[in-house]
C-alpha cells in the first residue's frame, strides 16, 4: 500500500508538467547558469584556497617532530600554506592577531610516543573565523598522522607476531629489534603518504567555484523537490482524499511513508539529473569516494522529505507550507554555506548554521570533494539521518492528532 | 435487527456541538436518509461513524463491532463517498479507481473485474482513459461513489452525493442507490435535499443544530404535521408590519419569508387564506402567485424548527 501510494504521486508529478520542469530542468539550468559565471575548466578563480600562514609549536624536539615540521609541513605542504616556527606563547599571540589561522602543537614525548608504537596526539587550535583554513590543517594532519599510526599498527602486529616465537624482545637487544622494525614500517608508509599528498595536490588542495556551488544547489534544489512533496501532502488534505485514503485499510503512518517515498524517489531522480549533468557537462569533481557521495547524498534527500513531512504537519493549507517552506529553504540555504562559504558570514550566523540540514551536507560535500572517504563524512549523515528521524517523527505524530 | 446502533454519540469544536448526544439505530438492509439543513451536523457524525474523527463521547457499533477497538474490520464493512469528490484530478477515472481498490486491498483480477463493475455503476465505462478534471460535477461525483464500492461494502454510506448536479446525473445516482439497495446494500444518505430523502428512504432522521429532531417512516413523519398546509405565496412590497399581523391571524402556526417567497403553515388553508389576501392587500404588497402545498418534510421540518429546511 505504501507503494501504491508513492506510485500513485509518482504518476500524478509526472502529469505535473510545471512541476517536472521545475522538479528536473532547473537544476540544469542553474548549473549551466553558475557554469557560465565560474567557467567549466578548474580554474584557480573562485573558492581556490590562497596559501596562509600557520604556526607550529615543538613541545617535543626530537626526530619525528623534526621530521613532520621540515618533510611535511614545510617542504610538502608548501603550495597550501607556509609554517613558521613559534613558541606556545608567540603562537598564540599570532593566532589572536588571526596573523595565523592555525596552531599545530606537537605534544612532548611526540618522538619517543611514536617509536614506542603509541598513539601520539596533535593539537591543531584555530582562530574561529578560519574554520575553512583549519579544517584543511587538521585534514591533512590527520592524513599524517593516520598513516604513521597504521605504520605503528603494522610494527605491533610484527612485534606480536615475533613474540609468539619466543624471540627474546624484551630484553635490551630485543627492544633494539623491534624499534627497528618499527622504523622500517614507518619509513615504508612515510613515504606511501607523501607520494598520496603530492599525488593528489593539485586535484585536492582547492574546491573550484562551480564545484561549491553545484554542491549548494543540489541540495537547495533537493529542498524544493521535498517542499513540492509537502505541498502534495496538504493537497491531499484539502482535496479530501487524505480523508478517504483513512477509510481503507491504510492508517495515517502507511499515507506519511507513502508519500515519503514518493518524494524520496522524486528527489533522487532530482539529483541524479543535477549529478550527472554537473559531472559530465562540466566536469565538476564530486569526490572520489562514490559509495560516500551515495550515502551522504541518500542521507540528505532522507533529511529533506522528512523535513518536507514535517513542514506539512505545521501548515494549515499548501499556499501556508510553500510560503514558509521557501523562506525556510532560502534562509537554511544561507545559513549552511549555500550562498557564499560559511566562514565568510556574519559570526552569529555562523553559530546557527549547524543547525541546518545544508550546513552538513555541505560539509560532507565539501570533504568529498577534497578526495576524502567515507569515513570523515560518517559524521555529516548521522546527523543527517537523525535530523529525518526527527522531523518524519514529529510529522507523523502531529499528523495523528489532527 | 439493527446493524448499526449509535449512542448518545457527541461531538464539540470548542463551544460549538456539532454532534449532540444522538442515538438511533440502522436496520440492516435499510435505506436510511439524514436530512438536514447545512451546518446540522451530518457530515461530523458520518465522520464518526467512519472513525475519521473520535466523537467527544458516546459508543457506536456496526454489526456488534465496537468502531473503537474494532477499527480495521468496521473499516472493511463500510464504504464513504465524501461529500466533497476525493479524487485525483491528473490521474484518469480508471487509475483512480485501481488506486482505491488497492488502497482497500484488491488486486490482480478482481481489482481490474472491480473496477469494470464500478465503471459500469456509474455509467462510464467508455470514459475509463480520461482524466477526471475533463469529467463535469455529474461524471465526477458518479466516479467518487464508484470509488466507495470497489469493496463490496455492506453499509455506504453517503454523504451528500448530489450536490451541484445535472439532473441526468442526478437521476442516475438516485437510481443507482435504490438498486445497490435492493441487492441487499445497507445504505446511509444524508442530504438536505428534502425531495431526494422522500423519493429514496424508507426510514429518516431529521437532524438540526447537532440534534436528531425527528425520527420515523415518510408516513410517521407526515403525521406530525397532519392536517396542516402551506400556503406559499410569492410577493414583492413587503415589509416586517405585515408579516407580525399574519402570525397573528387564527390557525396561522408559523411564516417564513425568503427571498419573495412567503410560506405559512396553518391548520386549513381554506379558513385563512381569504385574510391573509386581504391583510396583504391593505398592506399593499404586491401578490404574484399562490400555492397550496400538502405537507411534505419540508413542512415537518418547517413544524418543527419554525424555519425552512433551505438557508
Ligand atoms: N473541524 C471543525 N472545526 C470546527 N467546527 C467544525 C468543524 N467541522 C465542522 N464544524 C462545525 O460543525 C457544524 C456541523 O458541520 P457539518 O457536520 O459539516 O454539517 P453538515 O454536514 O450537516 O452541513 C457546523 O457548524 C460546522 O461549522
Ligand atoms: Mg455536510
Amino acid at each position: 500500500m505504501i507503494f501504491n501510494i508513492a506510485l500513485k504521486d509518482l504518476k500524478v508529478i509526472a502529469r505535473d508538467k510545471k512541476a517536472l520542469i521545475l522538479l528536473l530542468i532547473m537544476p540544469i539550468v542553474i548549473t549551466f547558469i553558475l557554469g557560465a559565471a565560474f567557467g567549466s575548466s578548474f580554474s584557480k578563480r573562485g573558492l581556490d584556497i590562497t596559501v596562509f600562514p600557520v604556526a607550529v609549536v615543538d613541545k617535543d624536539g626530537g626526530d619525528q617532530a623534526k621530521a613532520f615540521i621540515e618533510d611535511f609541513l614545510v617542504k610538502d605542504l608548501s603550495s597550501l600554506f607556509t609554517t613558521q616556527i613559534a613558541t606556545e606563547e608567540e603562537a598564540f599571540n599570532l593566532l589572536n592577531s588571526e596573523k595565523v589561522s592555525t596552531v599545530i602543537v606537537i605534544p612532548e614525548n611526540f618522538t619517543d610516543n611514536i617509536n614506542n608504537g603509541e598513539n601520539s596526539i596533535i593539537e591543531i587550535k584555530s582562530h574561529i573565523n578560519q574554520q575553512f583554513n583549519s579544517n584543511l590543517v587538521s585534514s591533512v594532519v590527520n592524513g599524517y598522522m593516520q598513516k604513521l599510526s597504521l605504520g605503528n599498527t603494522g610494527a605491533n602486529a610484527a612485534i606480536e607476531t615475533s613474540q609468539e616465537y619466543n624471540l627474546p624482545l624484551n630484553s635490551e637487544d630485543g627492544t633494539f629489534e623491534a624499534q627497528g622494525v618499527i622504523q622500517e614500517l614507518q619509513i615504508r608508509f612515510n613515504t606511501d603518504t607523501l607520494a598520496f599528498t603530492e599525488s593528489n595536490q593539485e586535484k585536492n588542495k582547492s574546491i573550484s567555484s562551480i564545484q561549491y556551488y553545484s554542491a549548494a544547489m543540489l541540495i537547495m534544489f533537493l529542498l524544493f523537490g521535498a517542499l513540492r512533496g509537502a505541498r502534495m501532502m496538504i493537497e491531499e488534505r484539502e482535496t479530501r482524499t487524505l480523508g478517504r485514503v483513512l477509510t481503507t485499510r491504510a492508517n495515517i503512518a502507511t499515507m506519511v511513508l507513502g508519500k515519503f517515498l514518493g518524494f524520496f524517489i522524486i528527489c533522487t531522480c532530482q539529483a541524479l539529473v543535477l549529478i550527472l549533468f554537473a559531472r559530465f557537462v562540466y566536469g565538476v569533481y564530486w569526490g572520489s569516494s562514490i559509495l560516500g557521495f551515495t550515502l551522504l547524498t541518500l542521507s540528505t534527500i532522507f533529511a529533506g522529505s522528512a523535513f518536507a513531512m514535517f513542514l506539512s504537519s505545521i501548515s494549515k493549507t499548501s499556499e501556508a507550507a510553500d510560503g514558509l517552506g521557501n523562506i525556510l529553504i532560502q534562509v537554511f540555504t544561507v545559513l549552511g554555506g549555500g550562498m557564499i562559504p560559511v566562514q565568510l558570514l556574519p559570526q552569529f550566523m555562523q553559530s546557527l548554521s549547524r543547525l541546518t540540514l545544508n550546513w552538513w551536507a555541505m560539509q560532507g560535500y565539501v570533504d568529498l570533494m577534497f578526495g576524502r572517504d567515507l569515513i570523515t563524512i560518517l559524521p555529516s549523515v548521522g546527523v543527517l539521518l537523525l535530523m529525518g528521524v526527527l522531523f518524519l517523527g514529529v510529522g507523523i505524530t502531529k499528523l495523528r492528532l489532527q | 435487527m439493527s446493524y448499526i446502533q449509535i449512542k448518545s454519540v457527541s461531538k464539540k469544536y470548542g463551544d460549538l456541538t456539532a454532534v449532540d448526544n444522538i442515538s438511533f439505530e440502522i436496520k440492516e438492509g435499510e435505506l436510511f436518509g439524514l436530512l438536514g439543513p447545512n451546518g446540522a451536523g451530518k457530515s461530523t457524525l458520518i465522520s464518526i461513524i467512519t472513525t475519521l474523527i473520535k466523537p467527544s463521547g458516546g459508543q457506536i457499533l456496526v454489526n456488534g463491532l465496537d468502531i473503537k477497538t474494532k477499527q480495521s474490520e468496521v473499516k472493511k464493512i463500510l464504504g464513504l463517498v465524501p461529500q466533497d469528490i476525493a479524487l485525483y484530478p491528473t490521474l484518469t477515472a480508471g487509475e483512480n479507481l485501481a488506486f482505491w481498490g488497492k488502497m482497500y486491498g484488491l488486486g490482480g483480477r478482481l481489482l481490474k473485474e472491480r473496477v469494470k463493475e464500478a465503471l459500469e455503476i456509474a455509467g462510464l465505462s467508455d470514459r475509463a482513459k480520461n482524466r477526471i478534471d475533463s469529467f463535469s460535477g455529474g461524471m465526477k461525483r458518479r466516479i467518487n461513489i464508484a470509488a466507495a464500492l470497489l469493496h463490496k461494502p455492506k453499509v455506504l454510506i453517503m454523504d451528500e452525493p448530489t450536490v451541484g448536479i445535472d439532473p441526468q446525473s442526478r437521476n442516475h445516482i438516485l437510481e443507482t442507490v435504490q438498486k445497490l439497495n435492493k441487492e441487499g446494500m445497507t445504505v446511509i444518505y444524508t442530504s438536505h435535499y428534502m425531495e431526494e430523502i422522500e423519493f429514496l428512504c424508507s426510514y429518516i432522521g431529521i437532524m438540526d443544530h447537532g440534534k436528531i429532531i425527528a425520527m420515523g417512516t415518510k408516513e410517521e413523519l407526515r403525521k406530525l404535521v397532519s392536517n396542516k398546509d402551506v400556503i406559499k405565496i410569492k410577493l414583492t412590497n413587503e415589509n416586517d408590519a405585515v408579516f407580525n399581523t399574519i402570525k397573528k391571524l387564527d390557525n396561522v402556526d408559523n411564516i417564513t419569508f425568503i427571498d419573495g417567497d412567503l410560506s405559512i403553515n396553518t391548520g386549513n388553508a381554506d379558513t385563512v387564506l381569504a385574510k391573509i389576501i386581504s391583510t396583504l392587500e391593505n398592506a399593499k404588497c404586491k401578490i404574484q402567485t399562490i400555492n397550496i402545498e400538502q405537507s411534505n418534510l419540508e413542512s415537518v421540518f418547517l413544524h418543527l424548527t419554525g424555519r425552512a429546511l433551505r438557508d
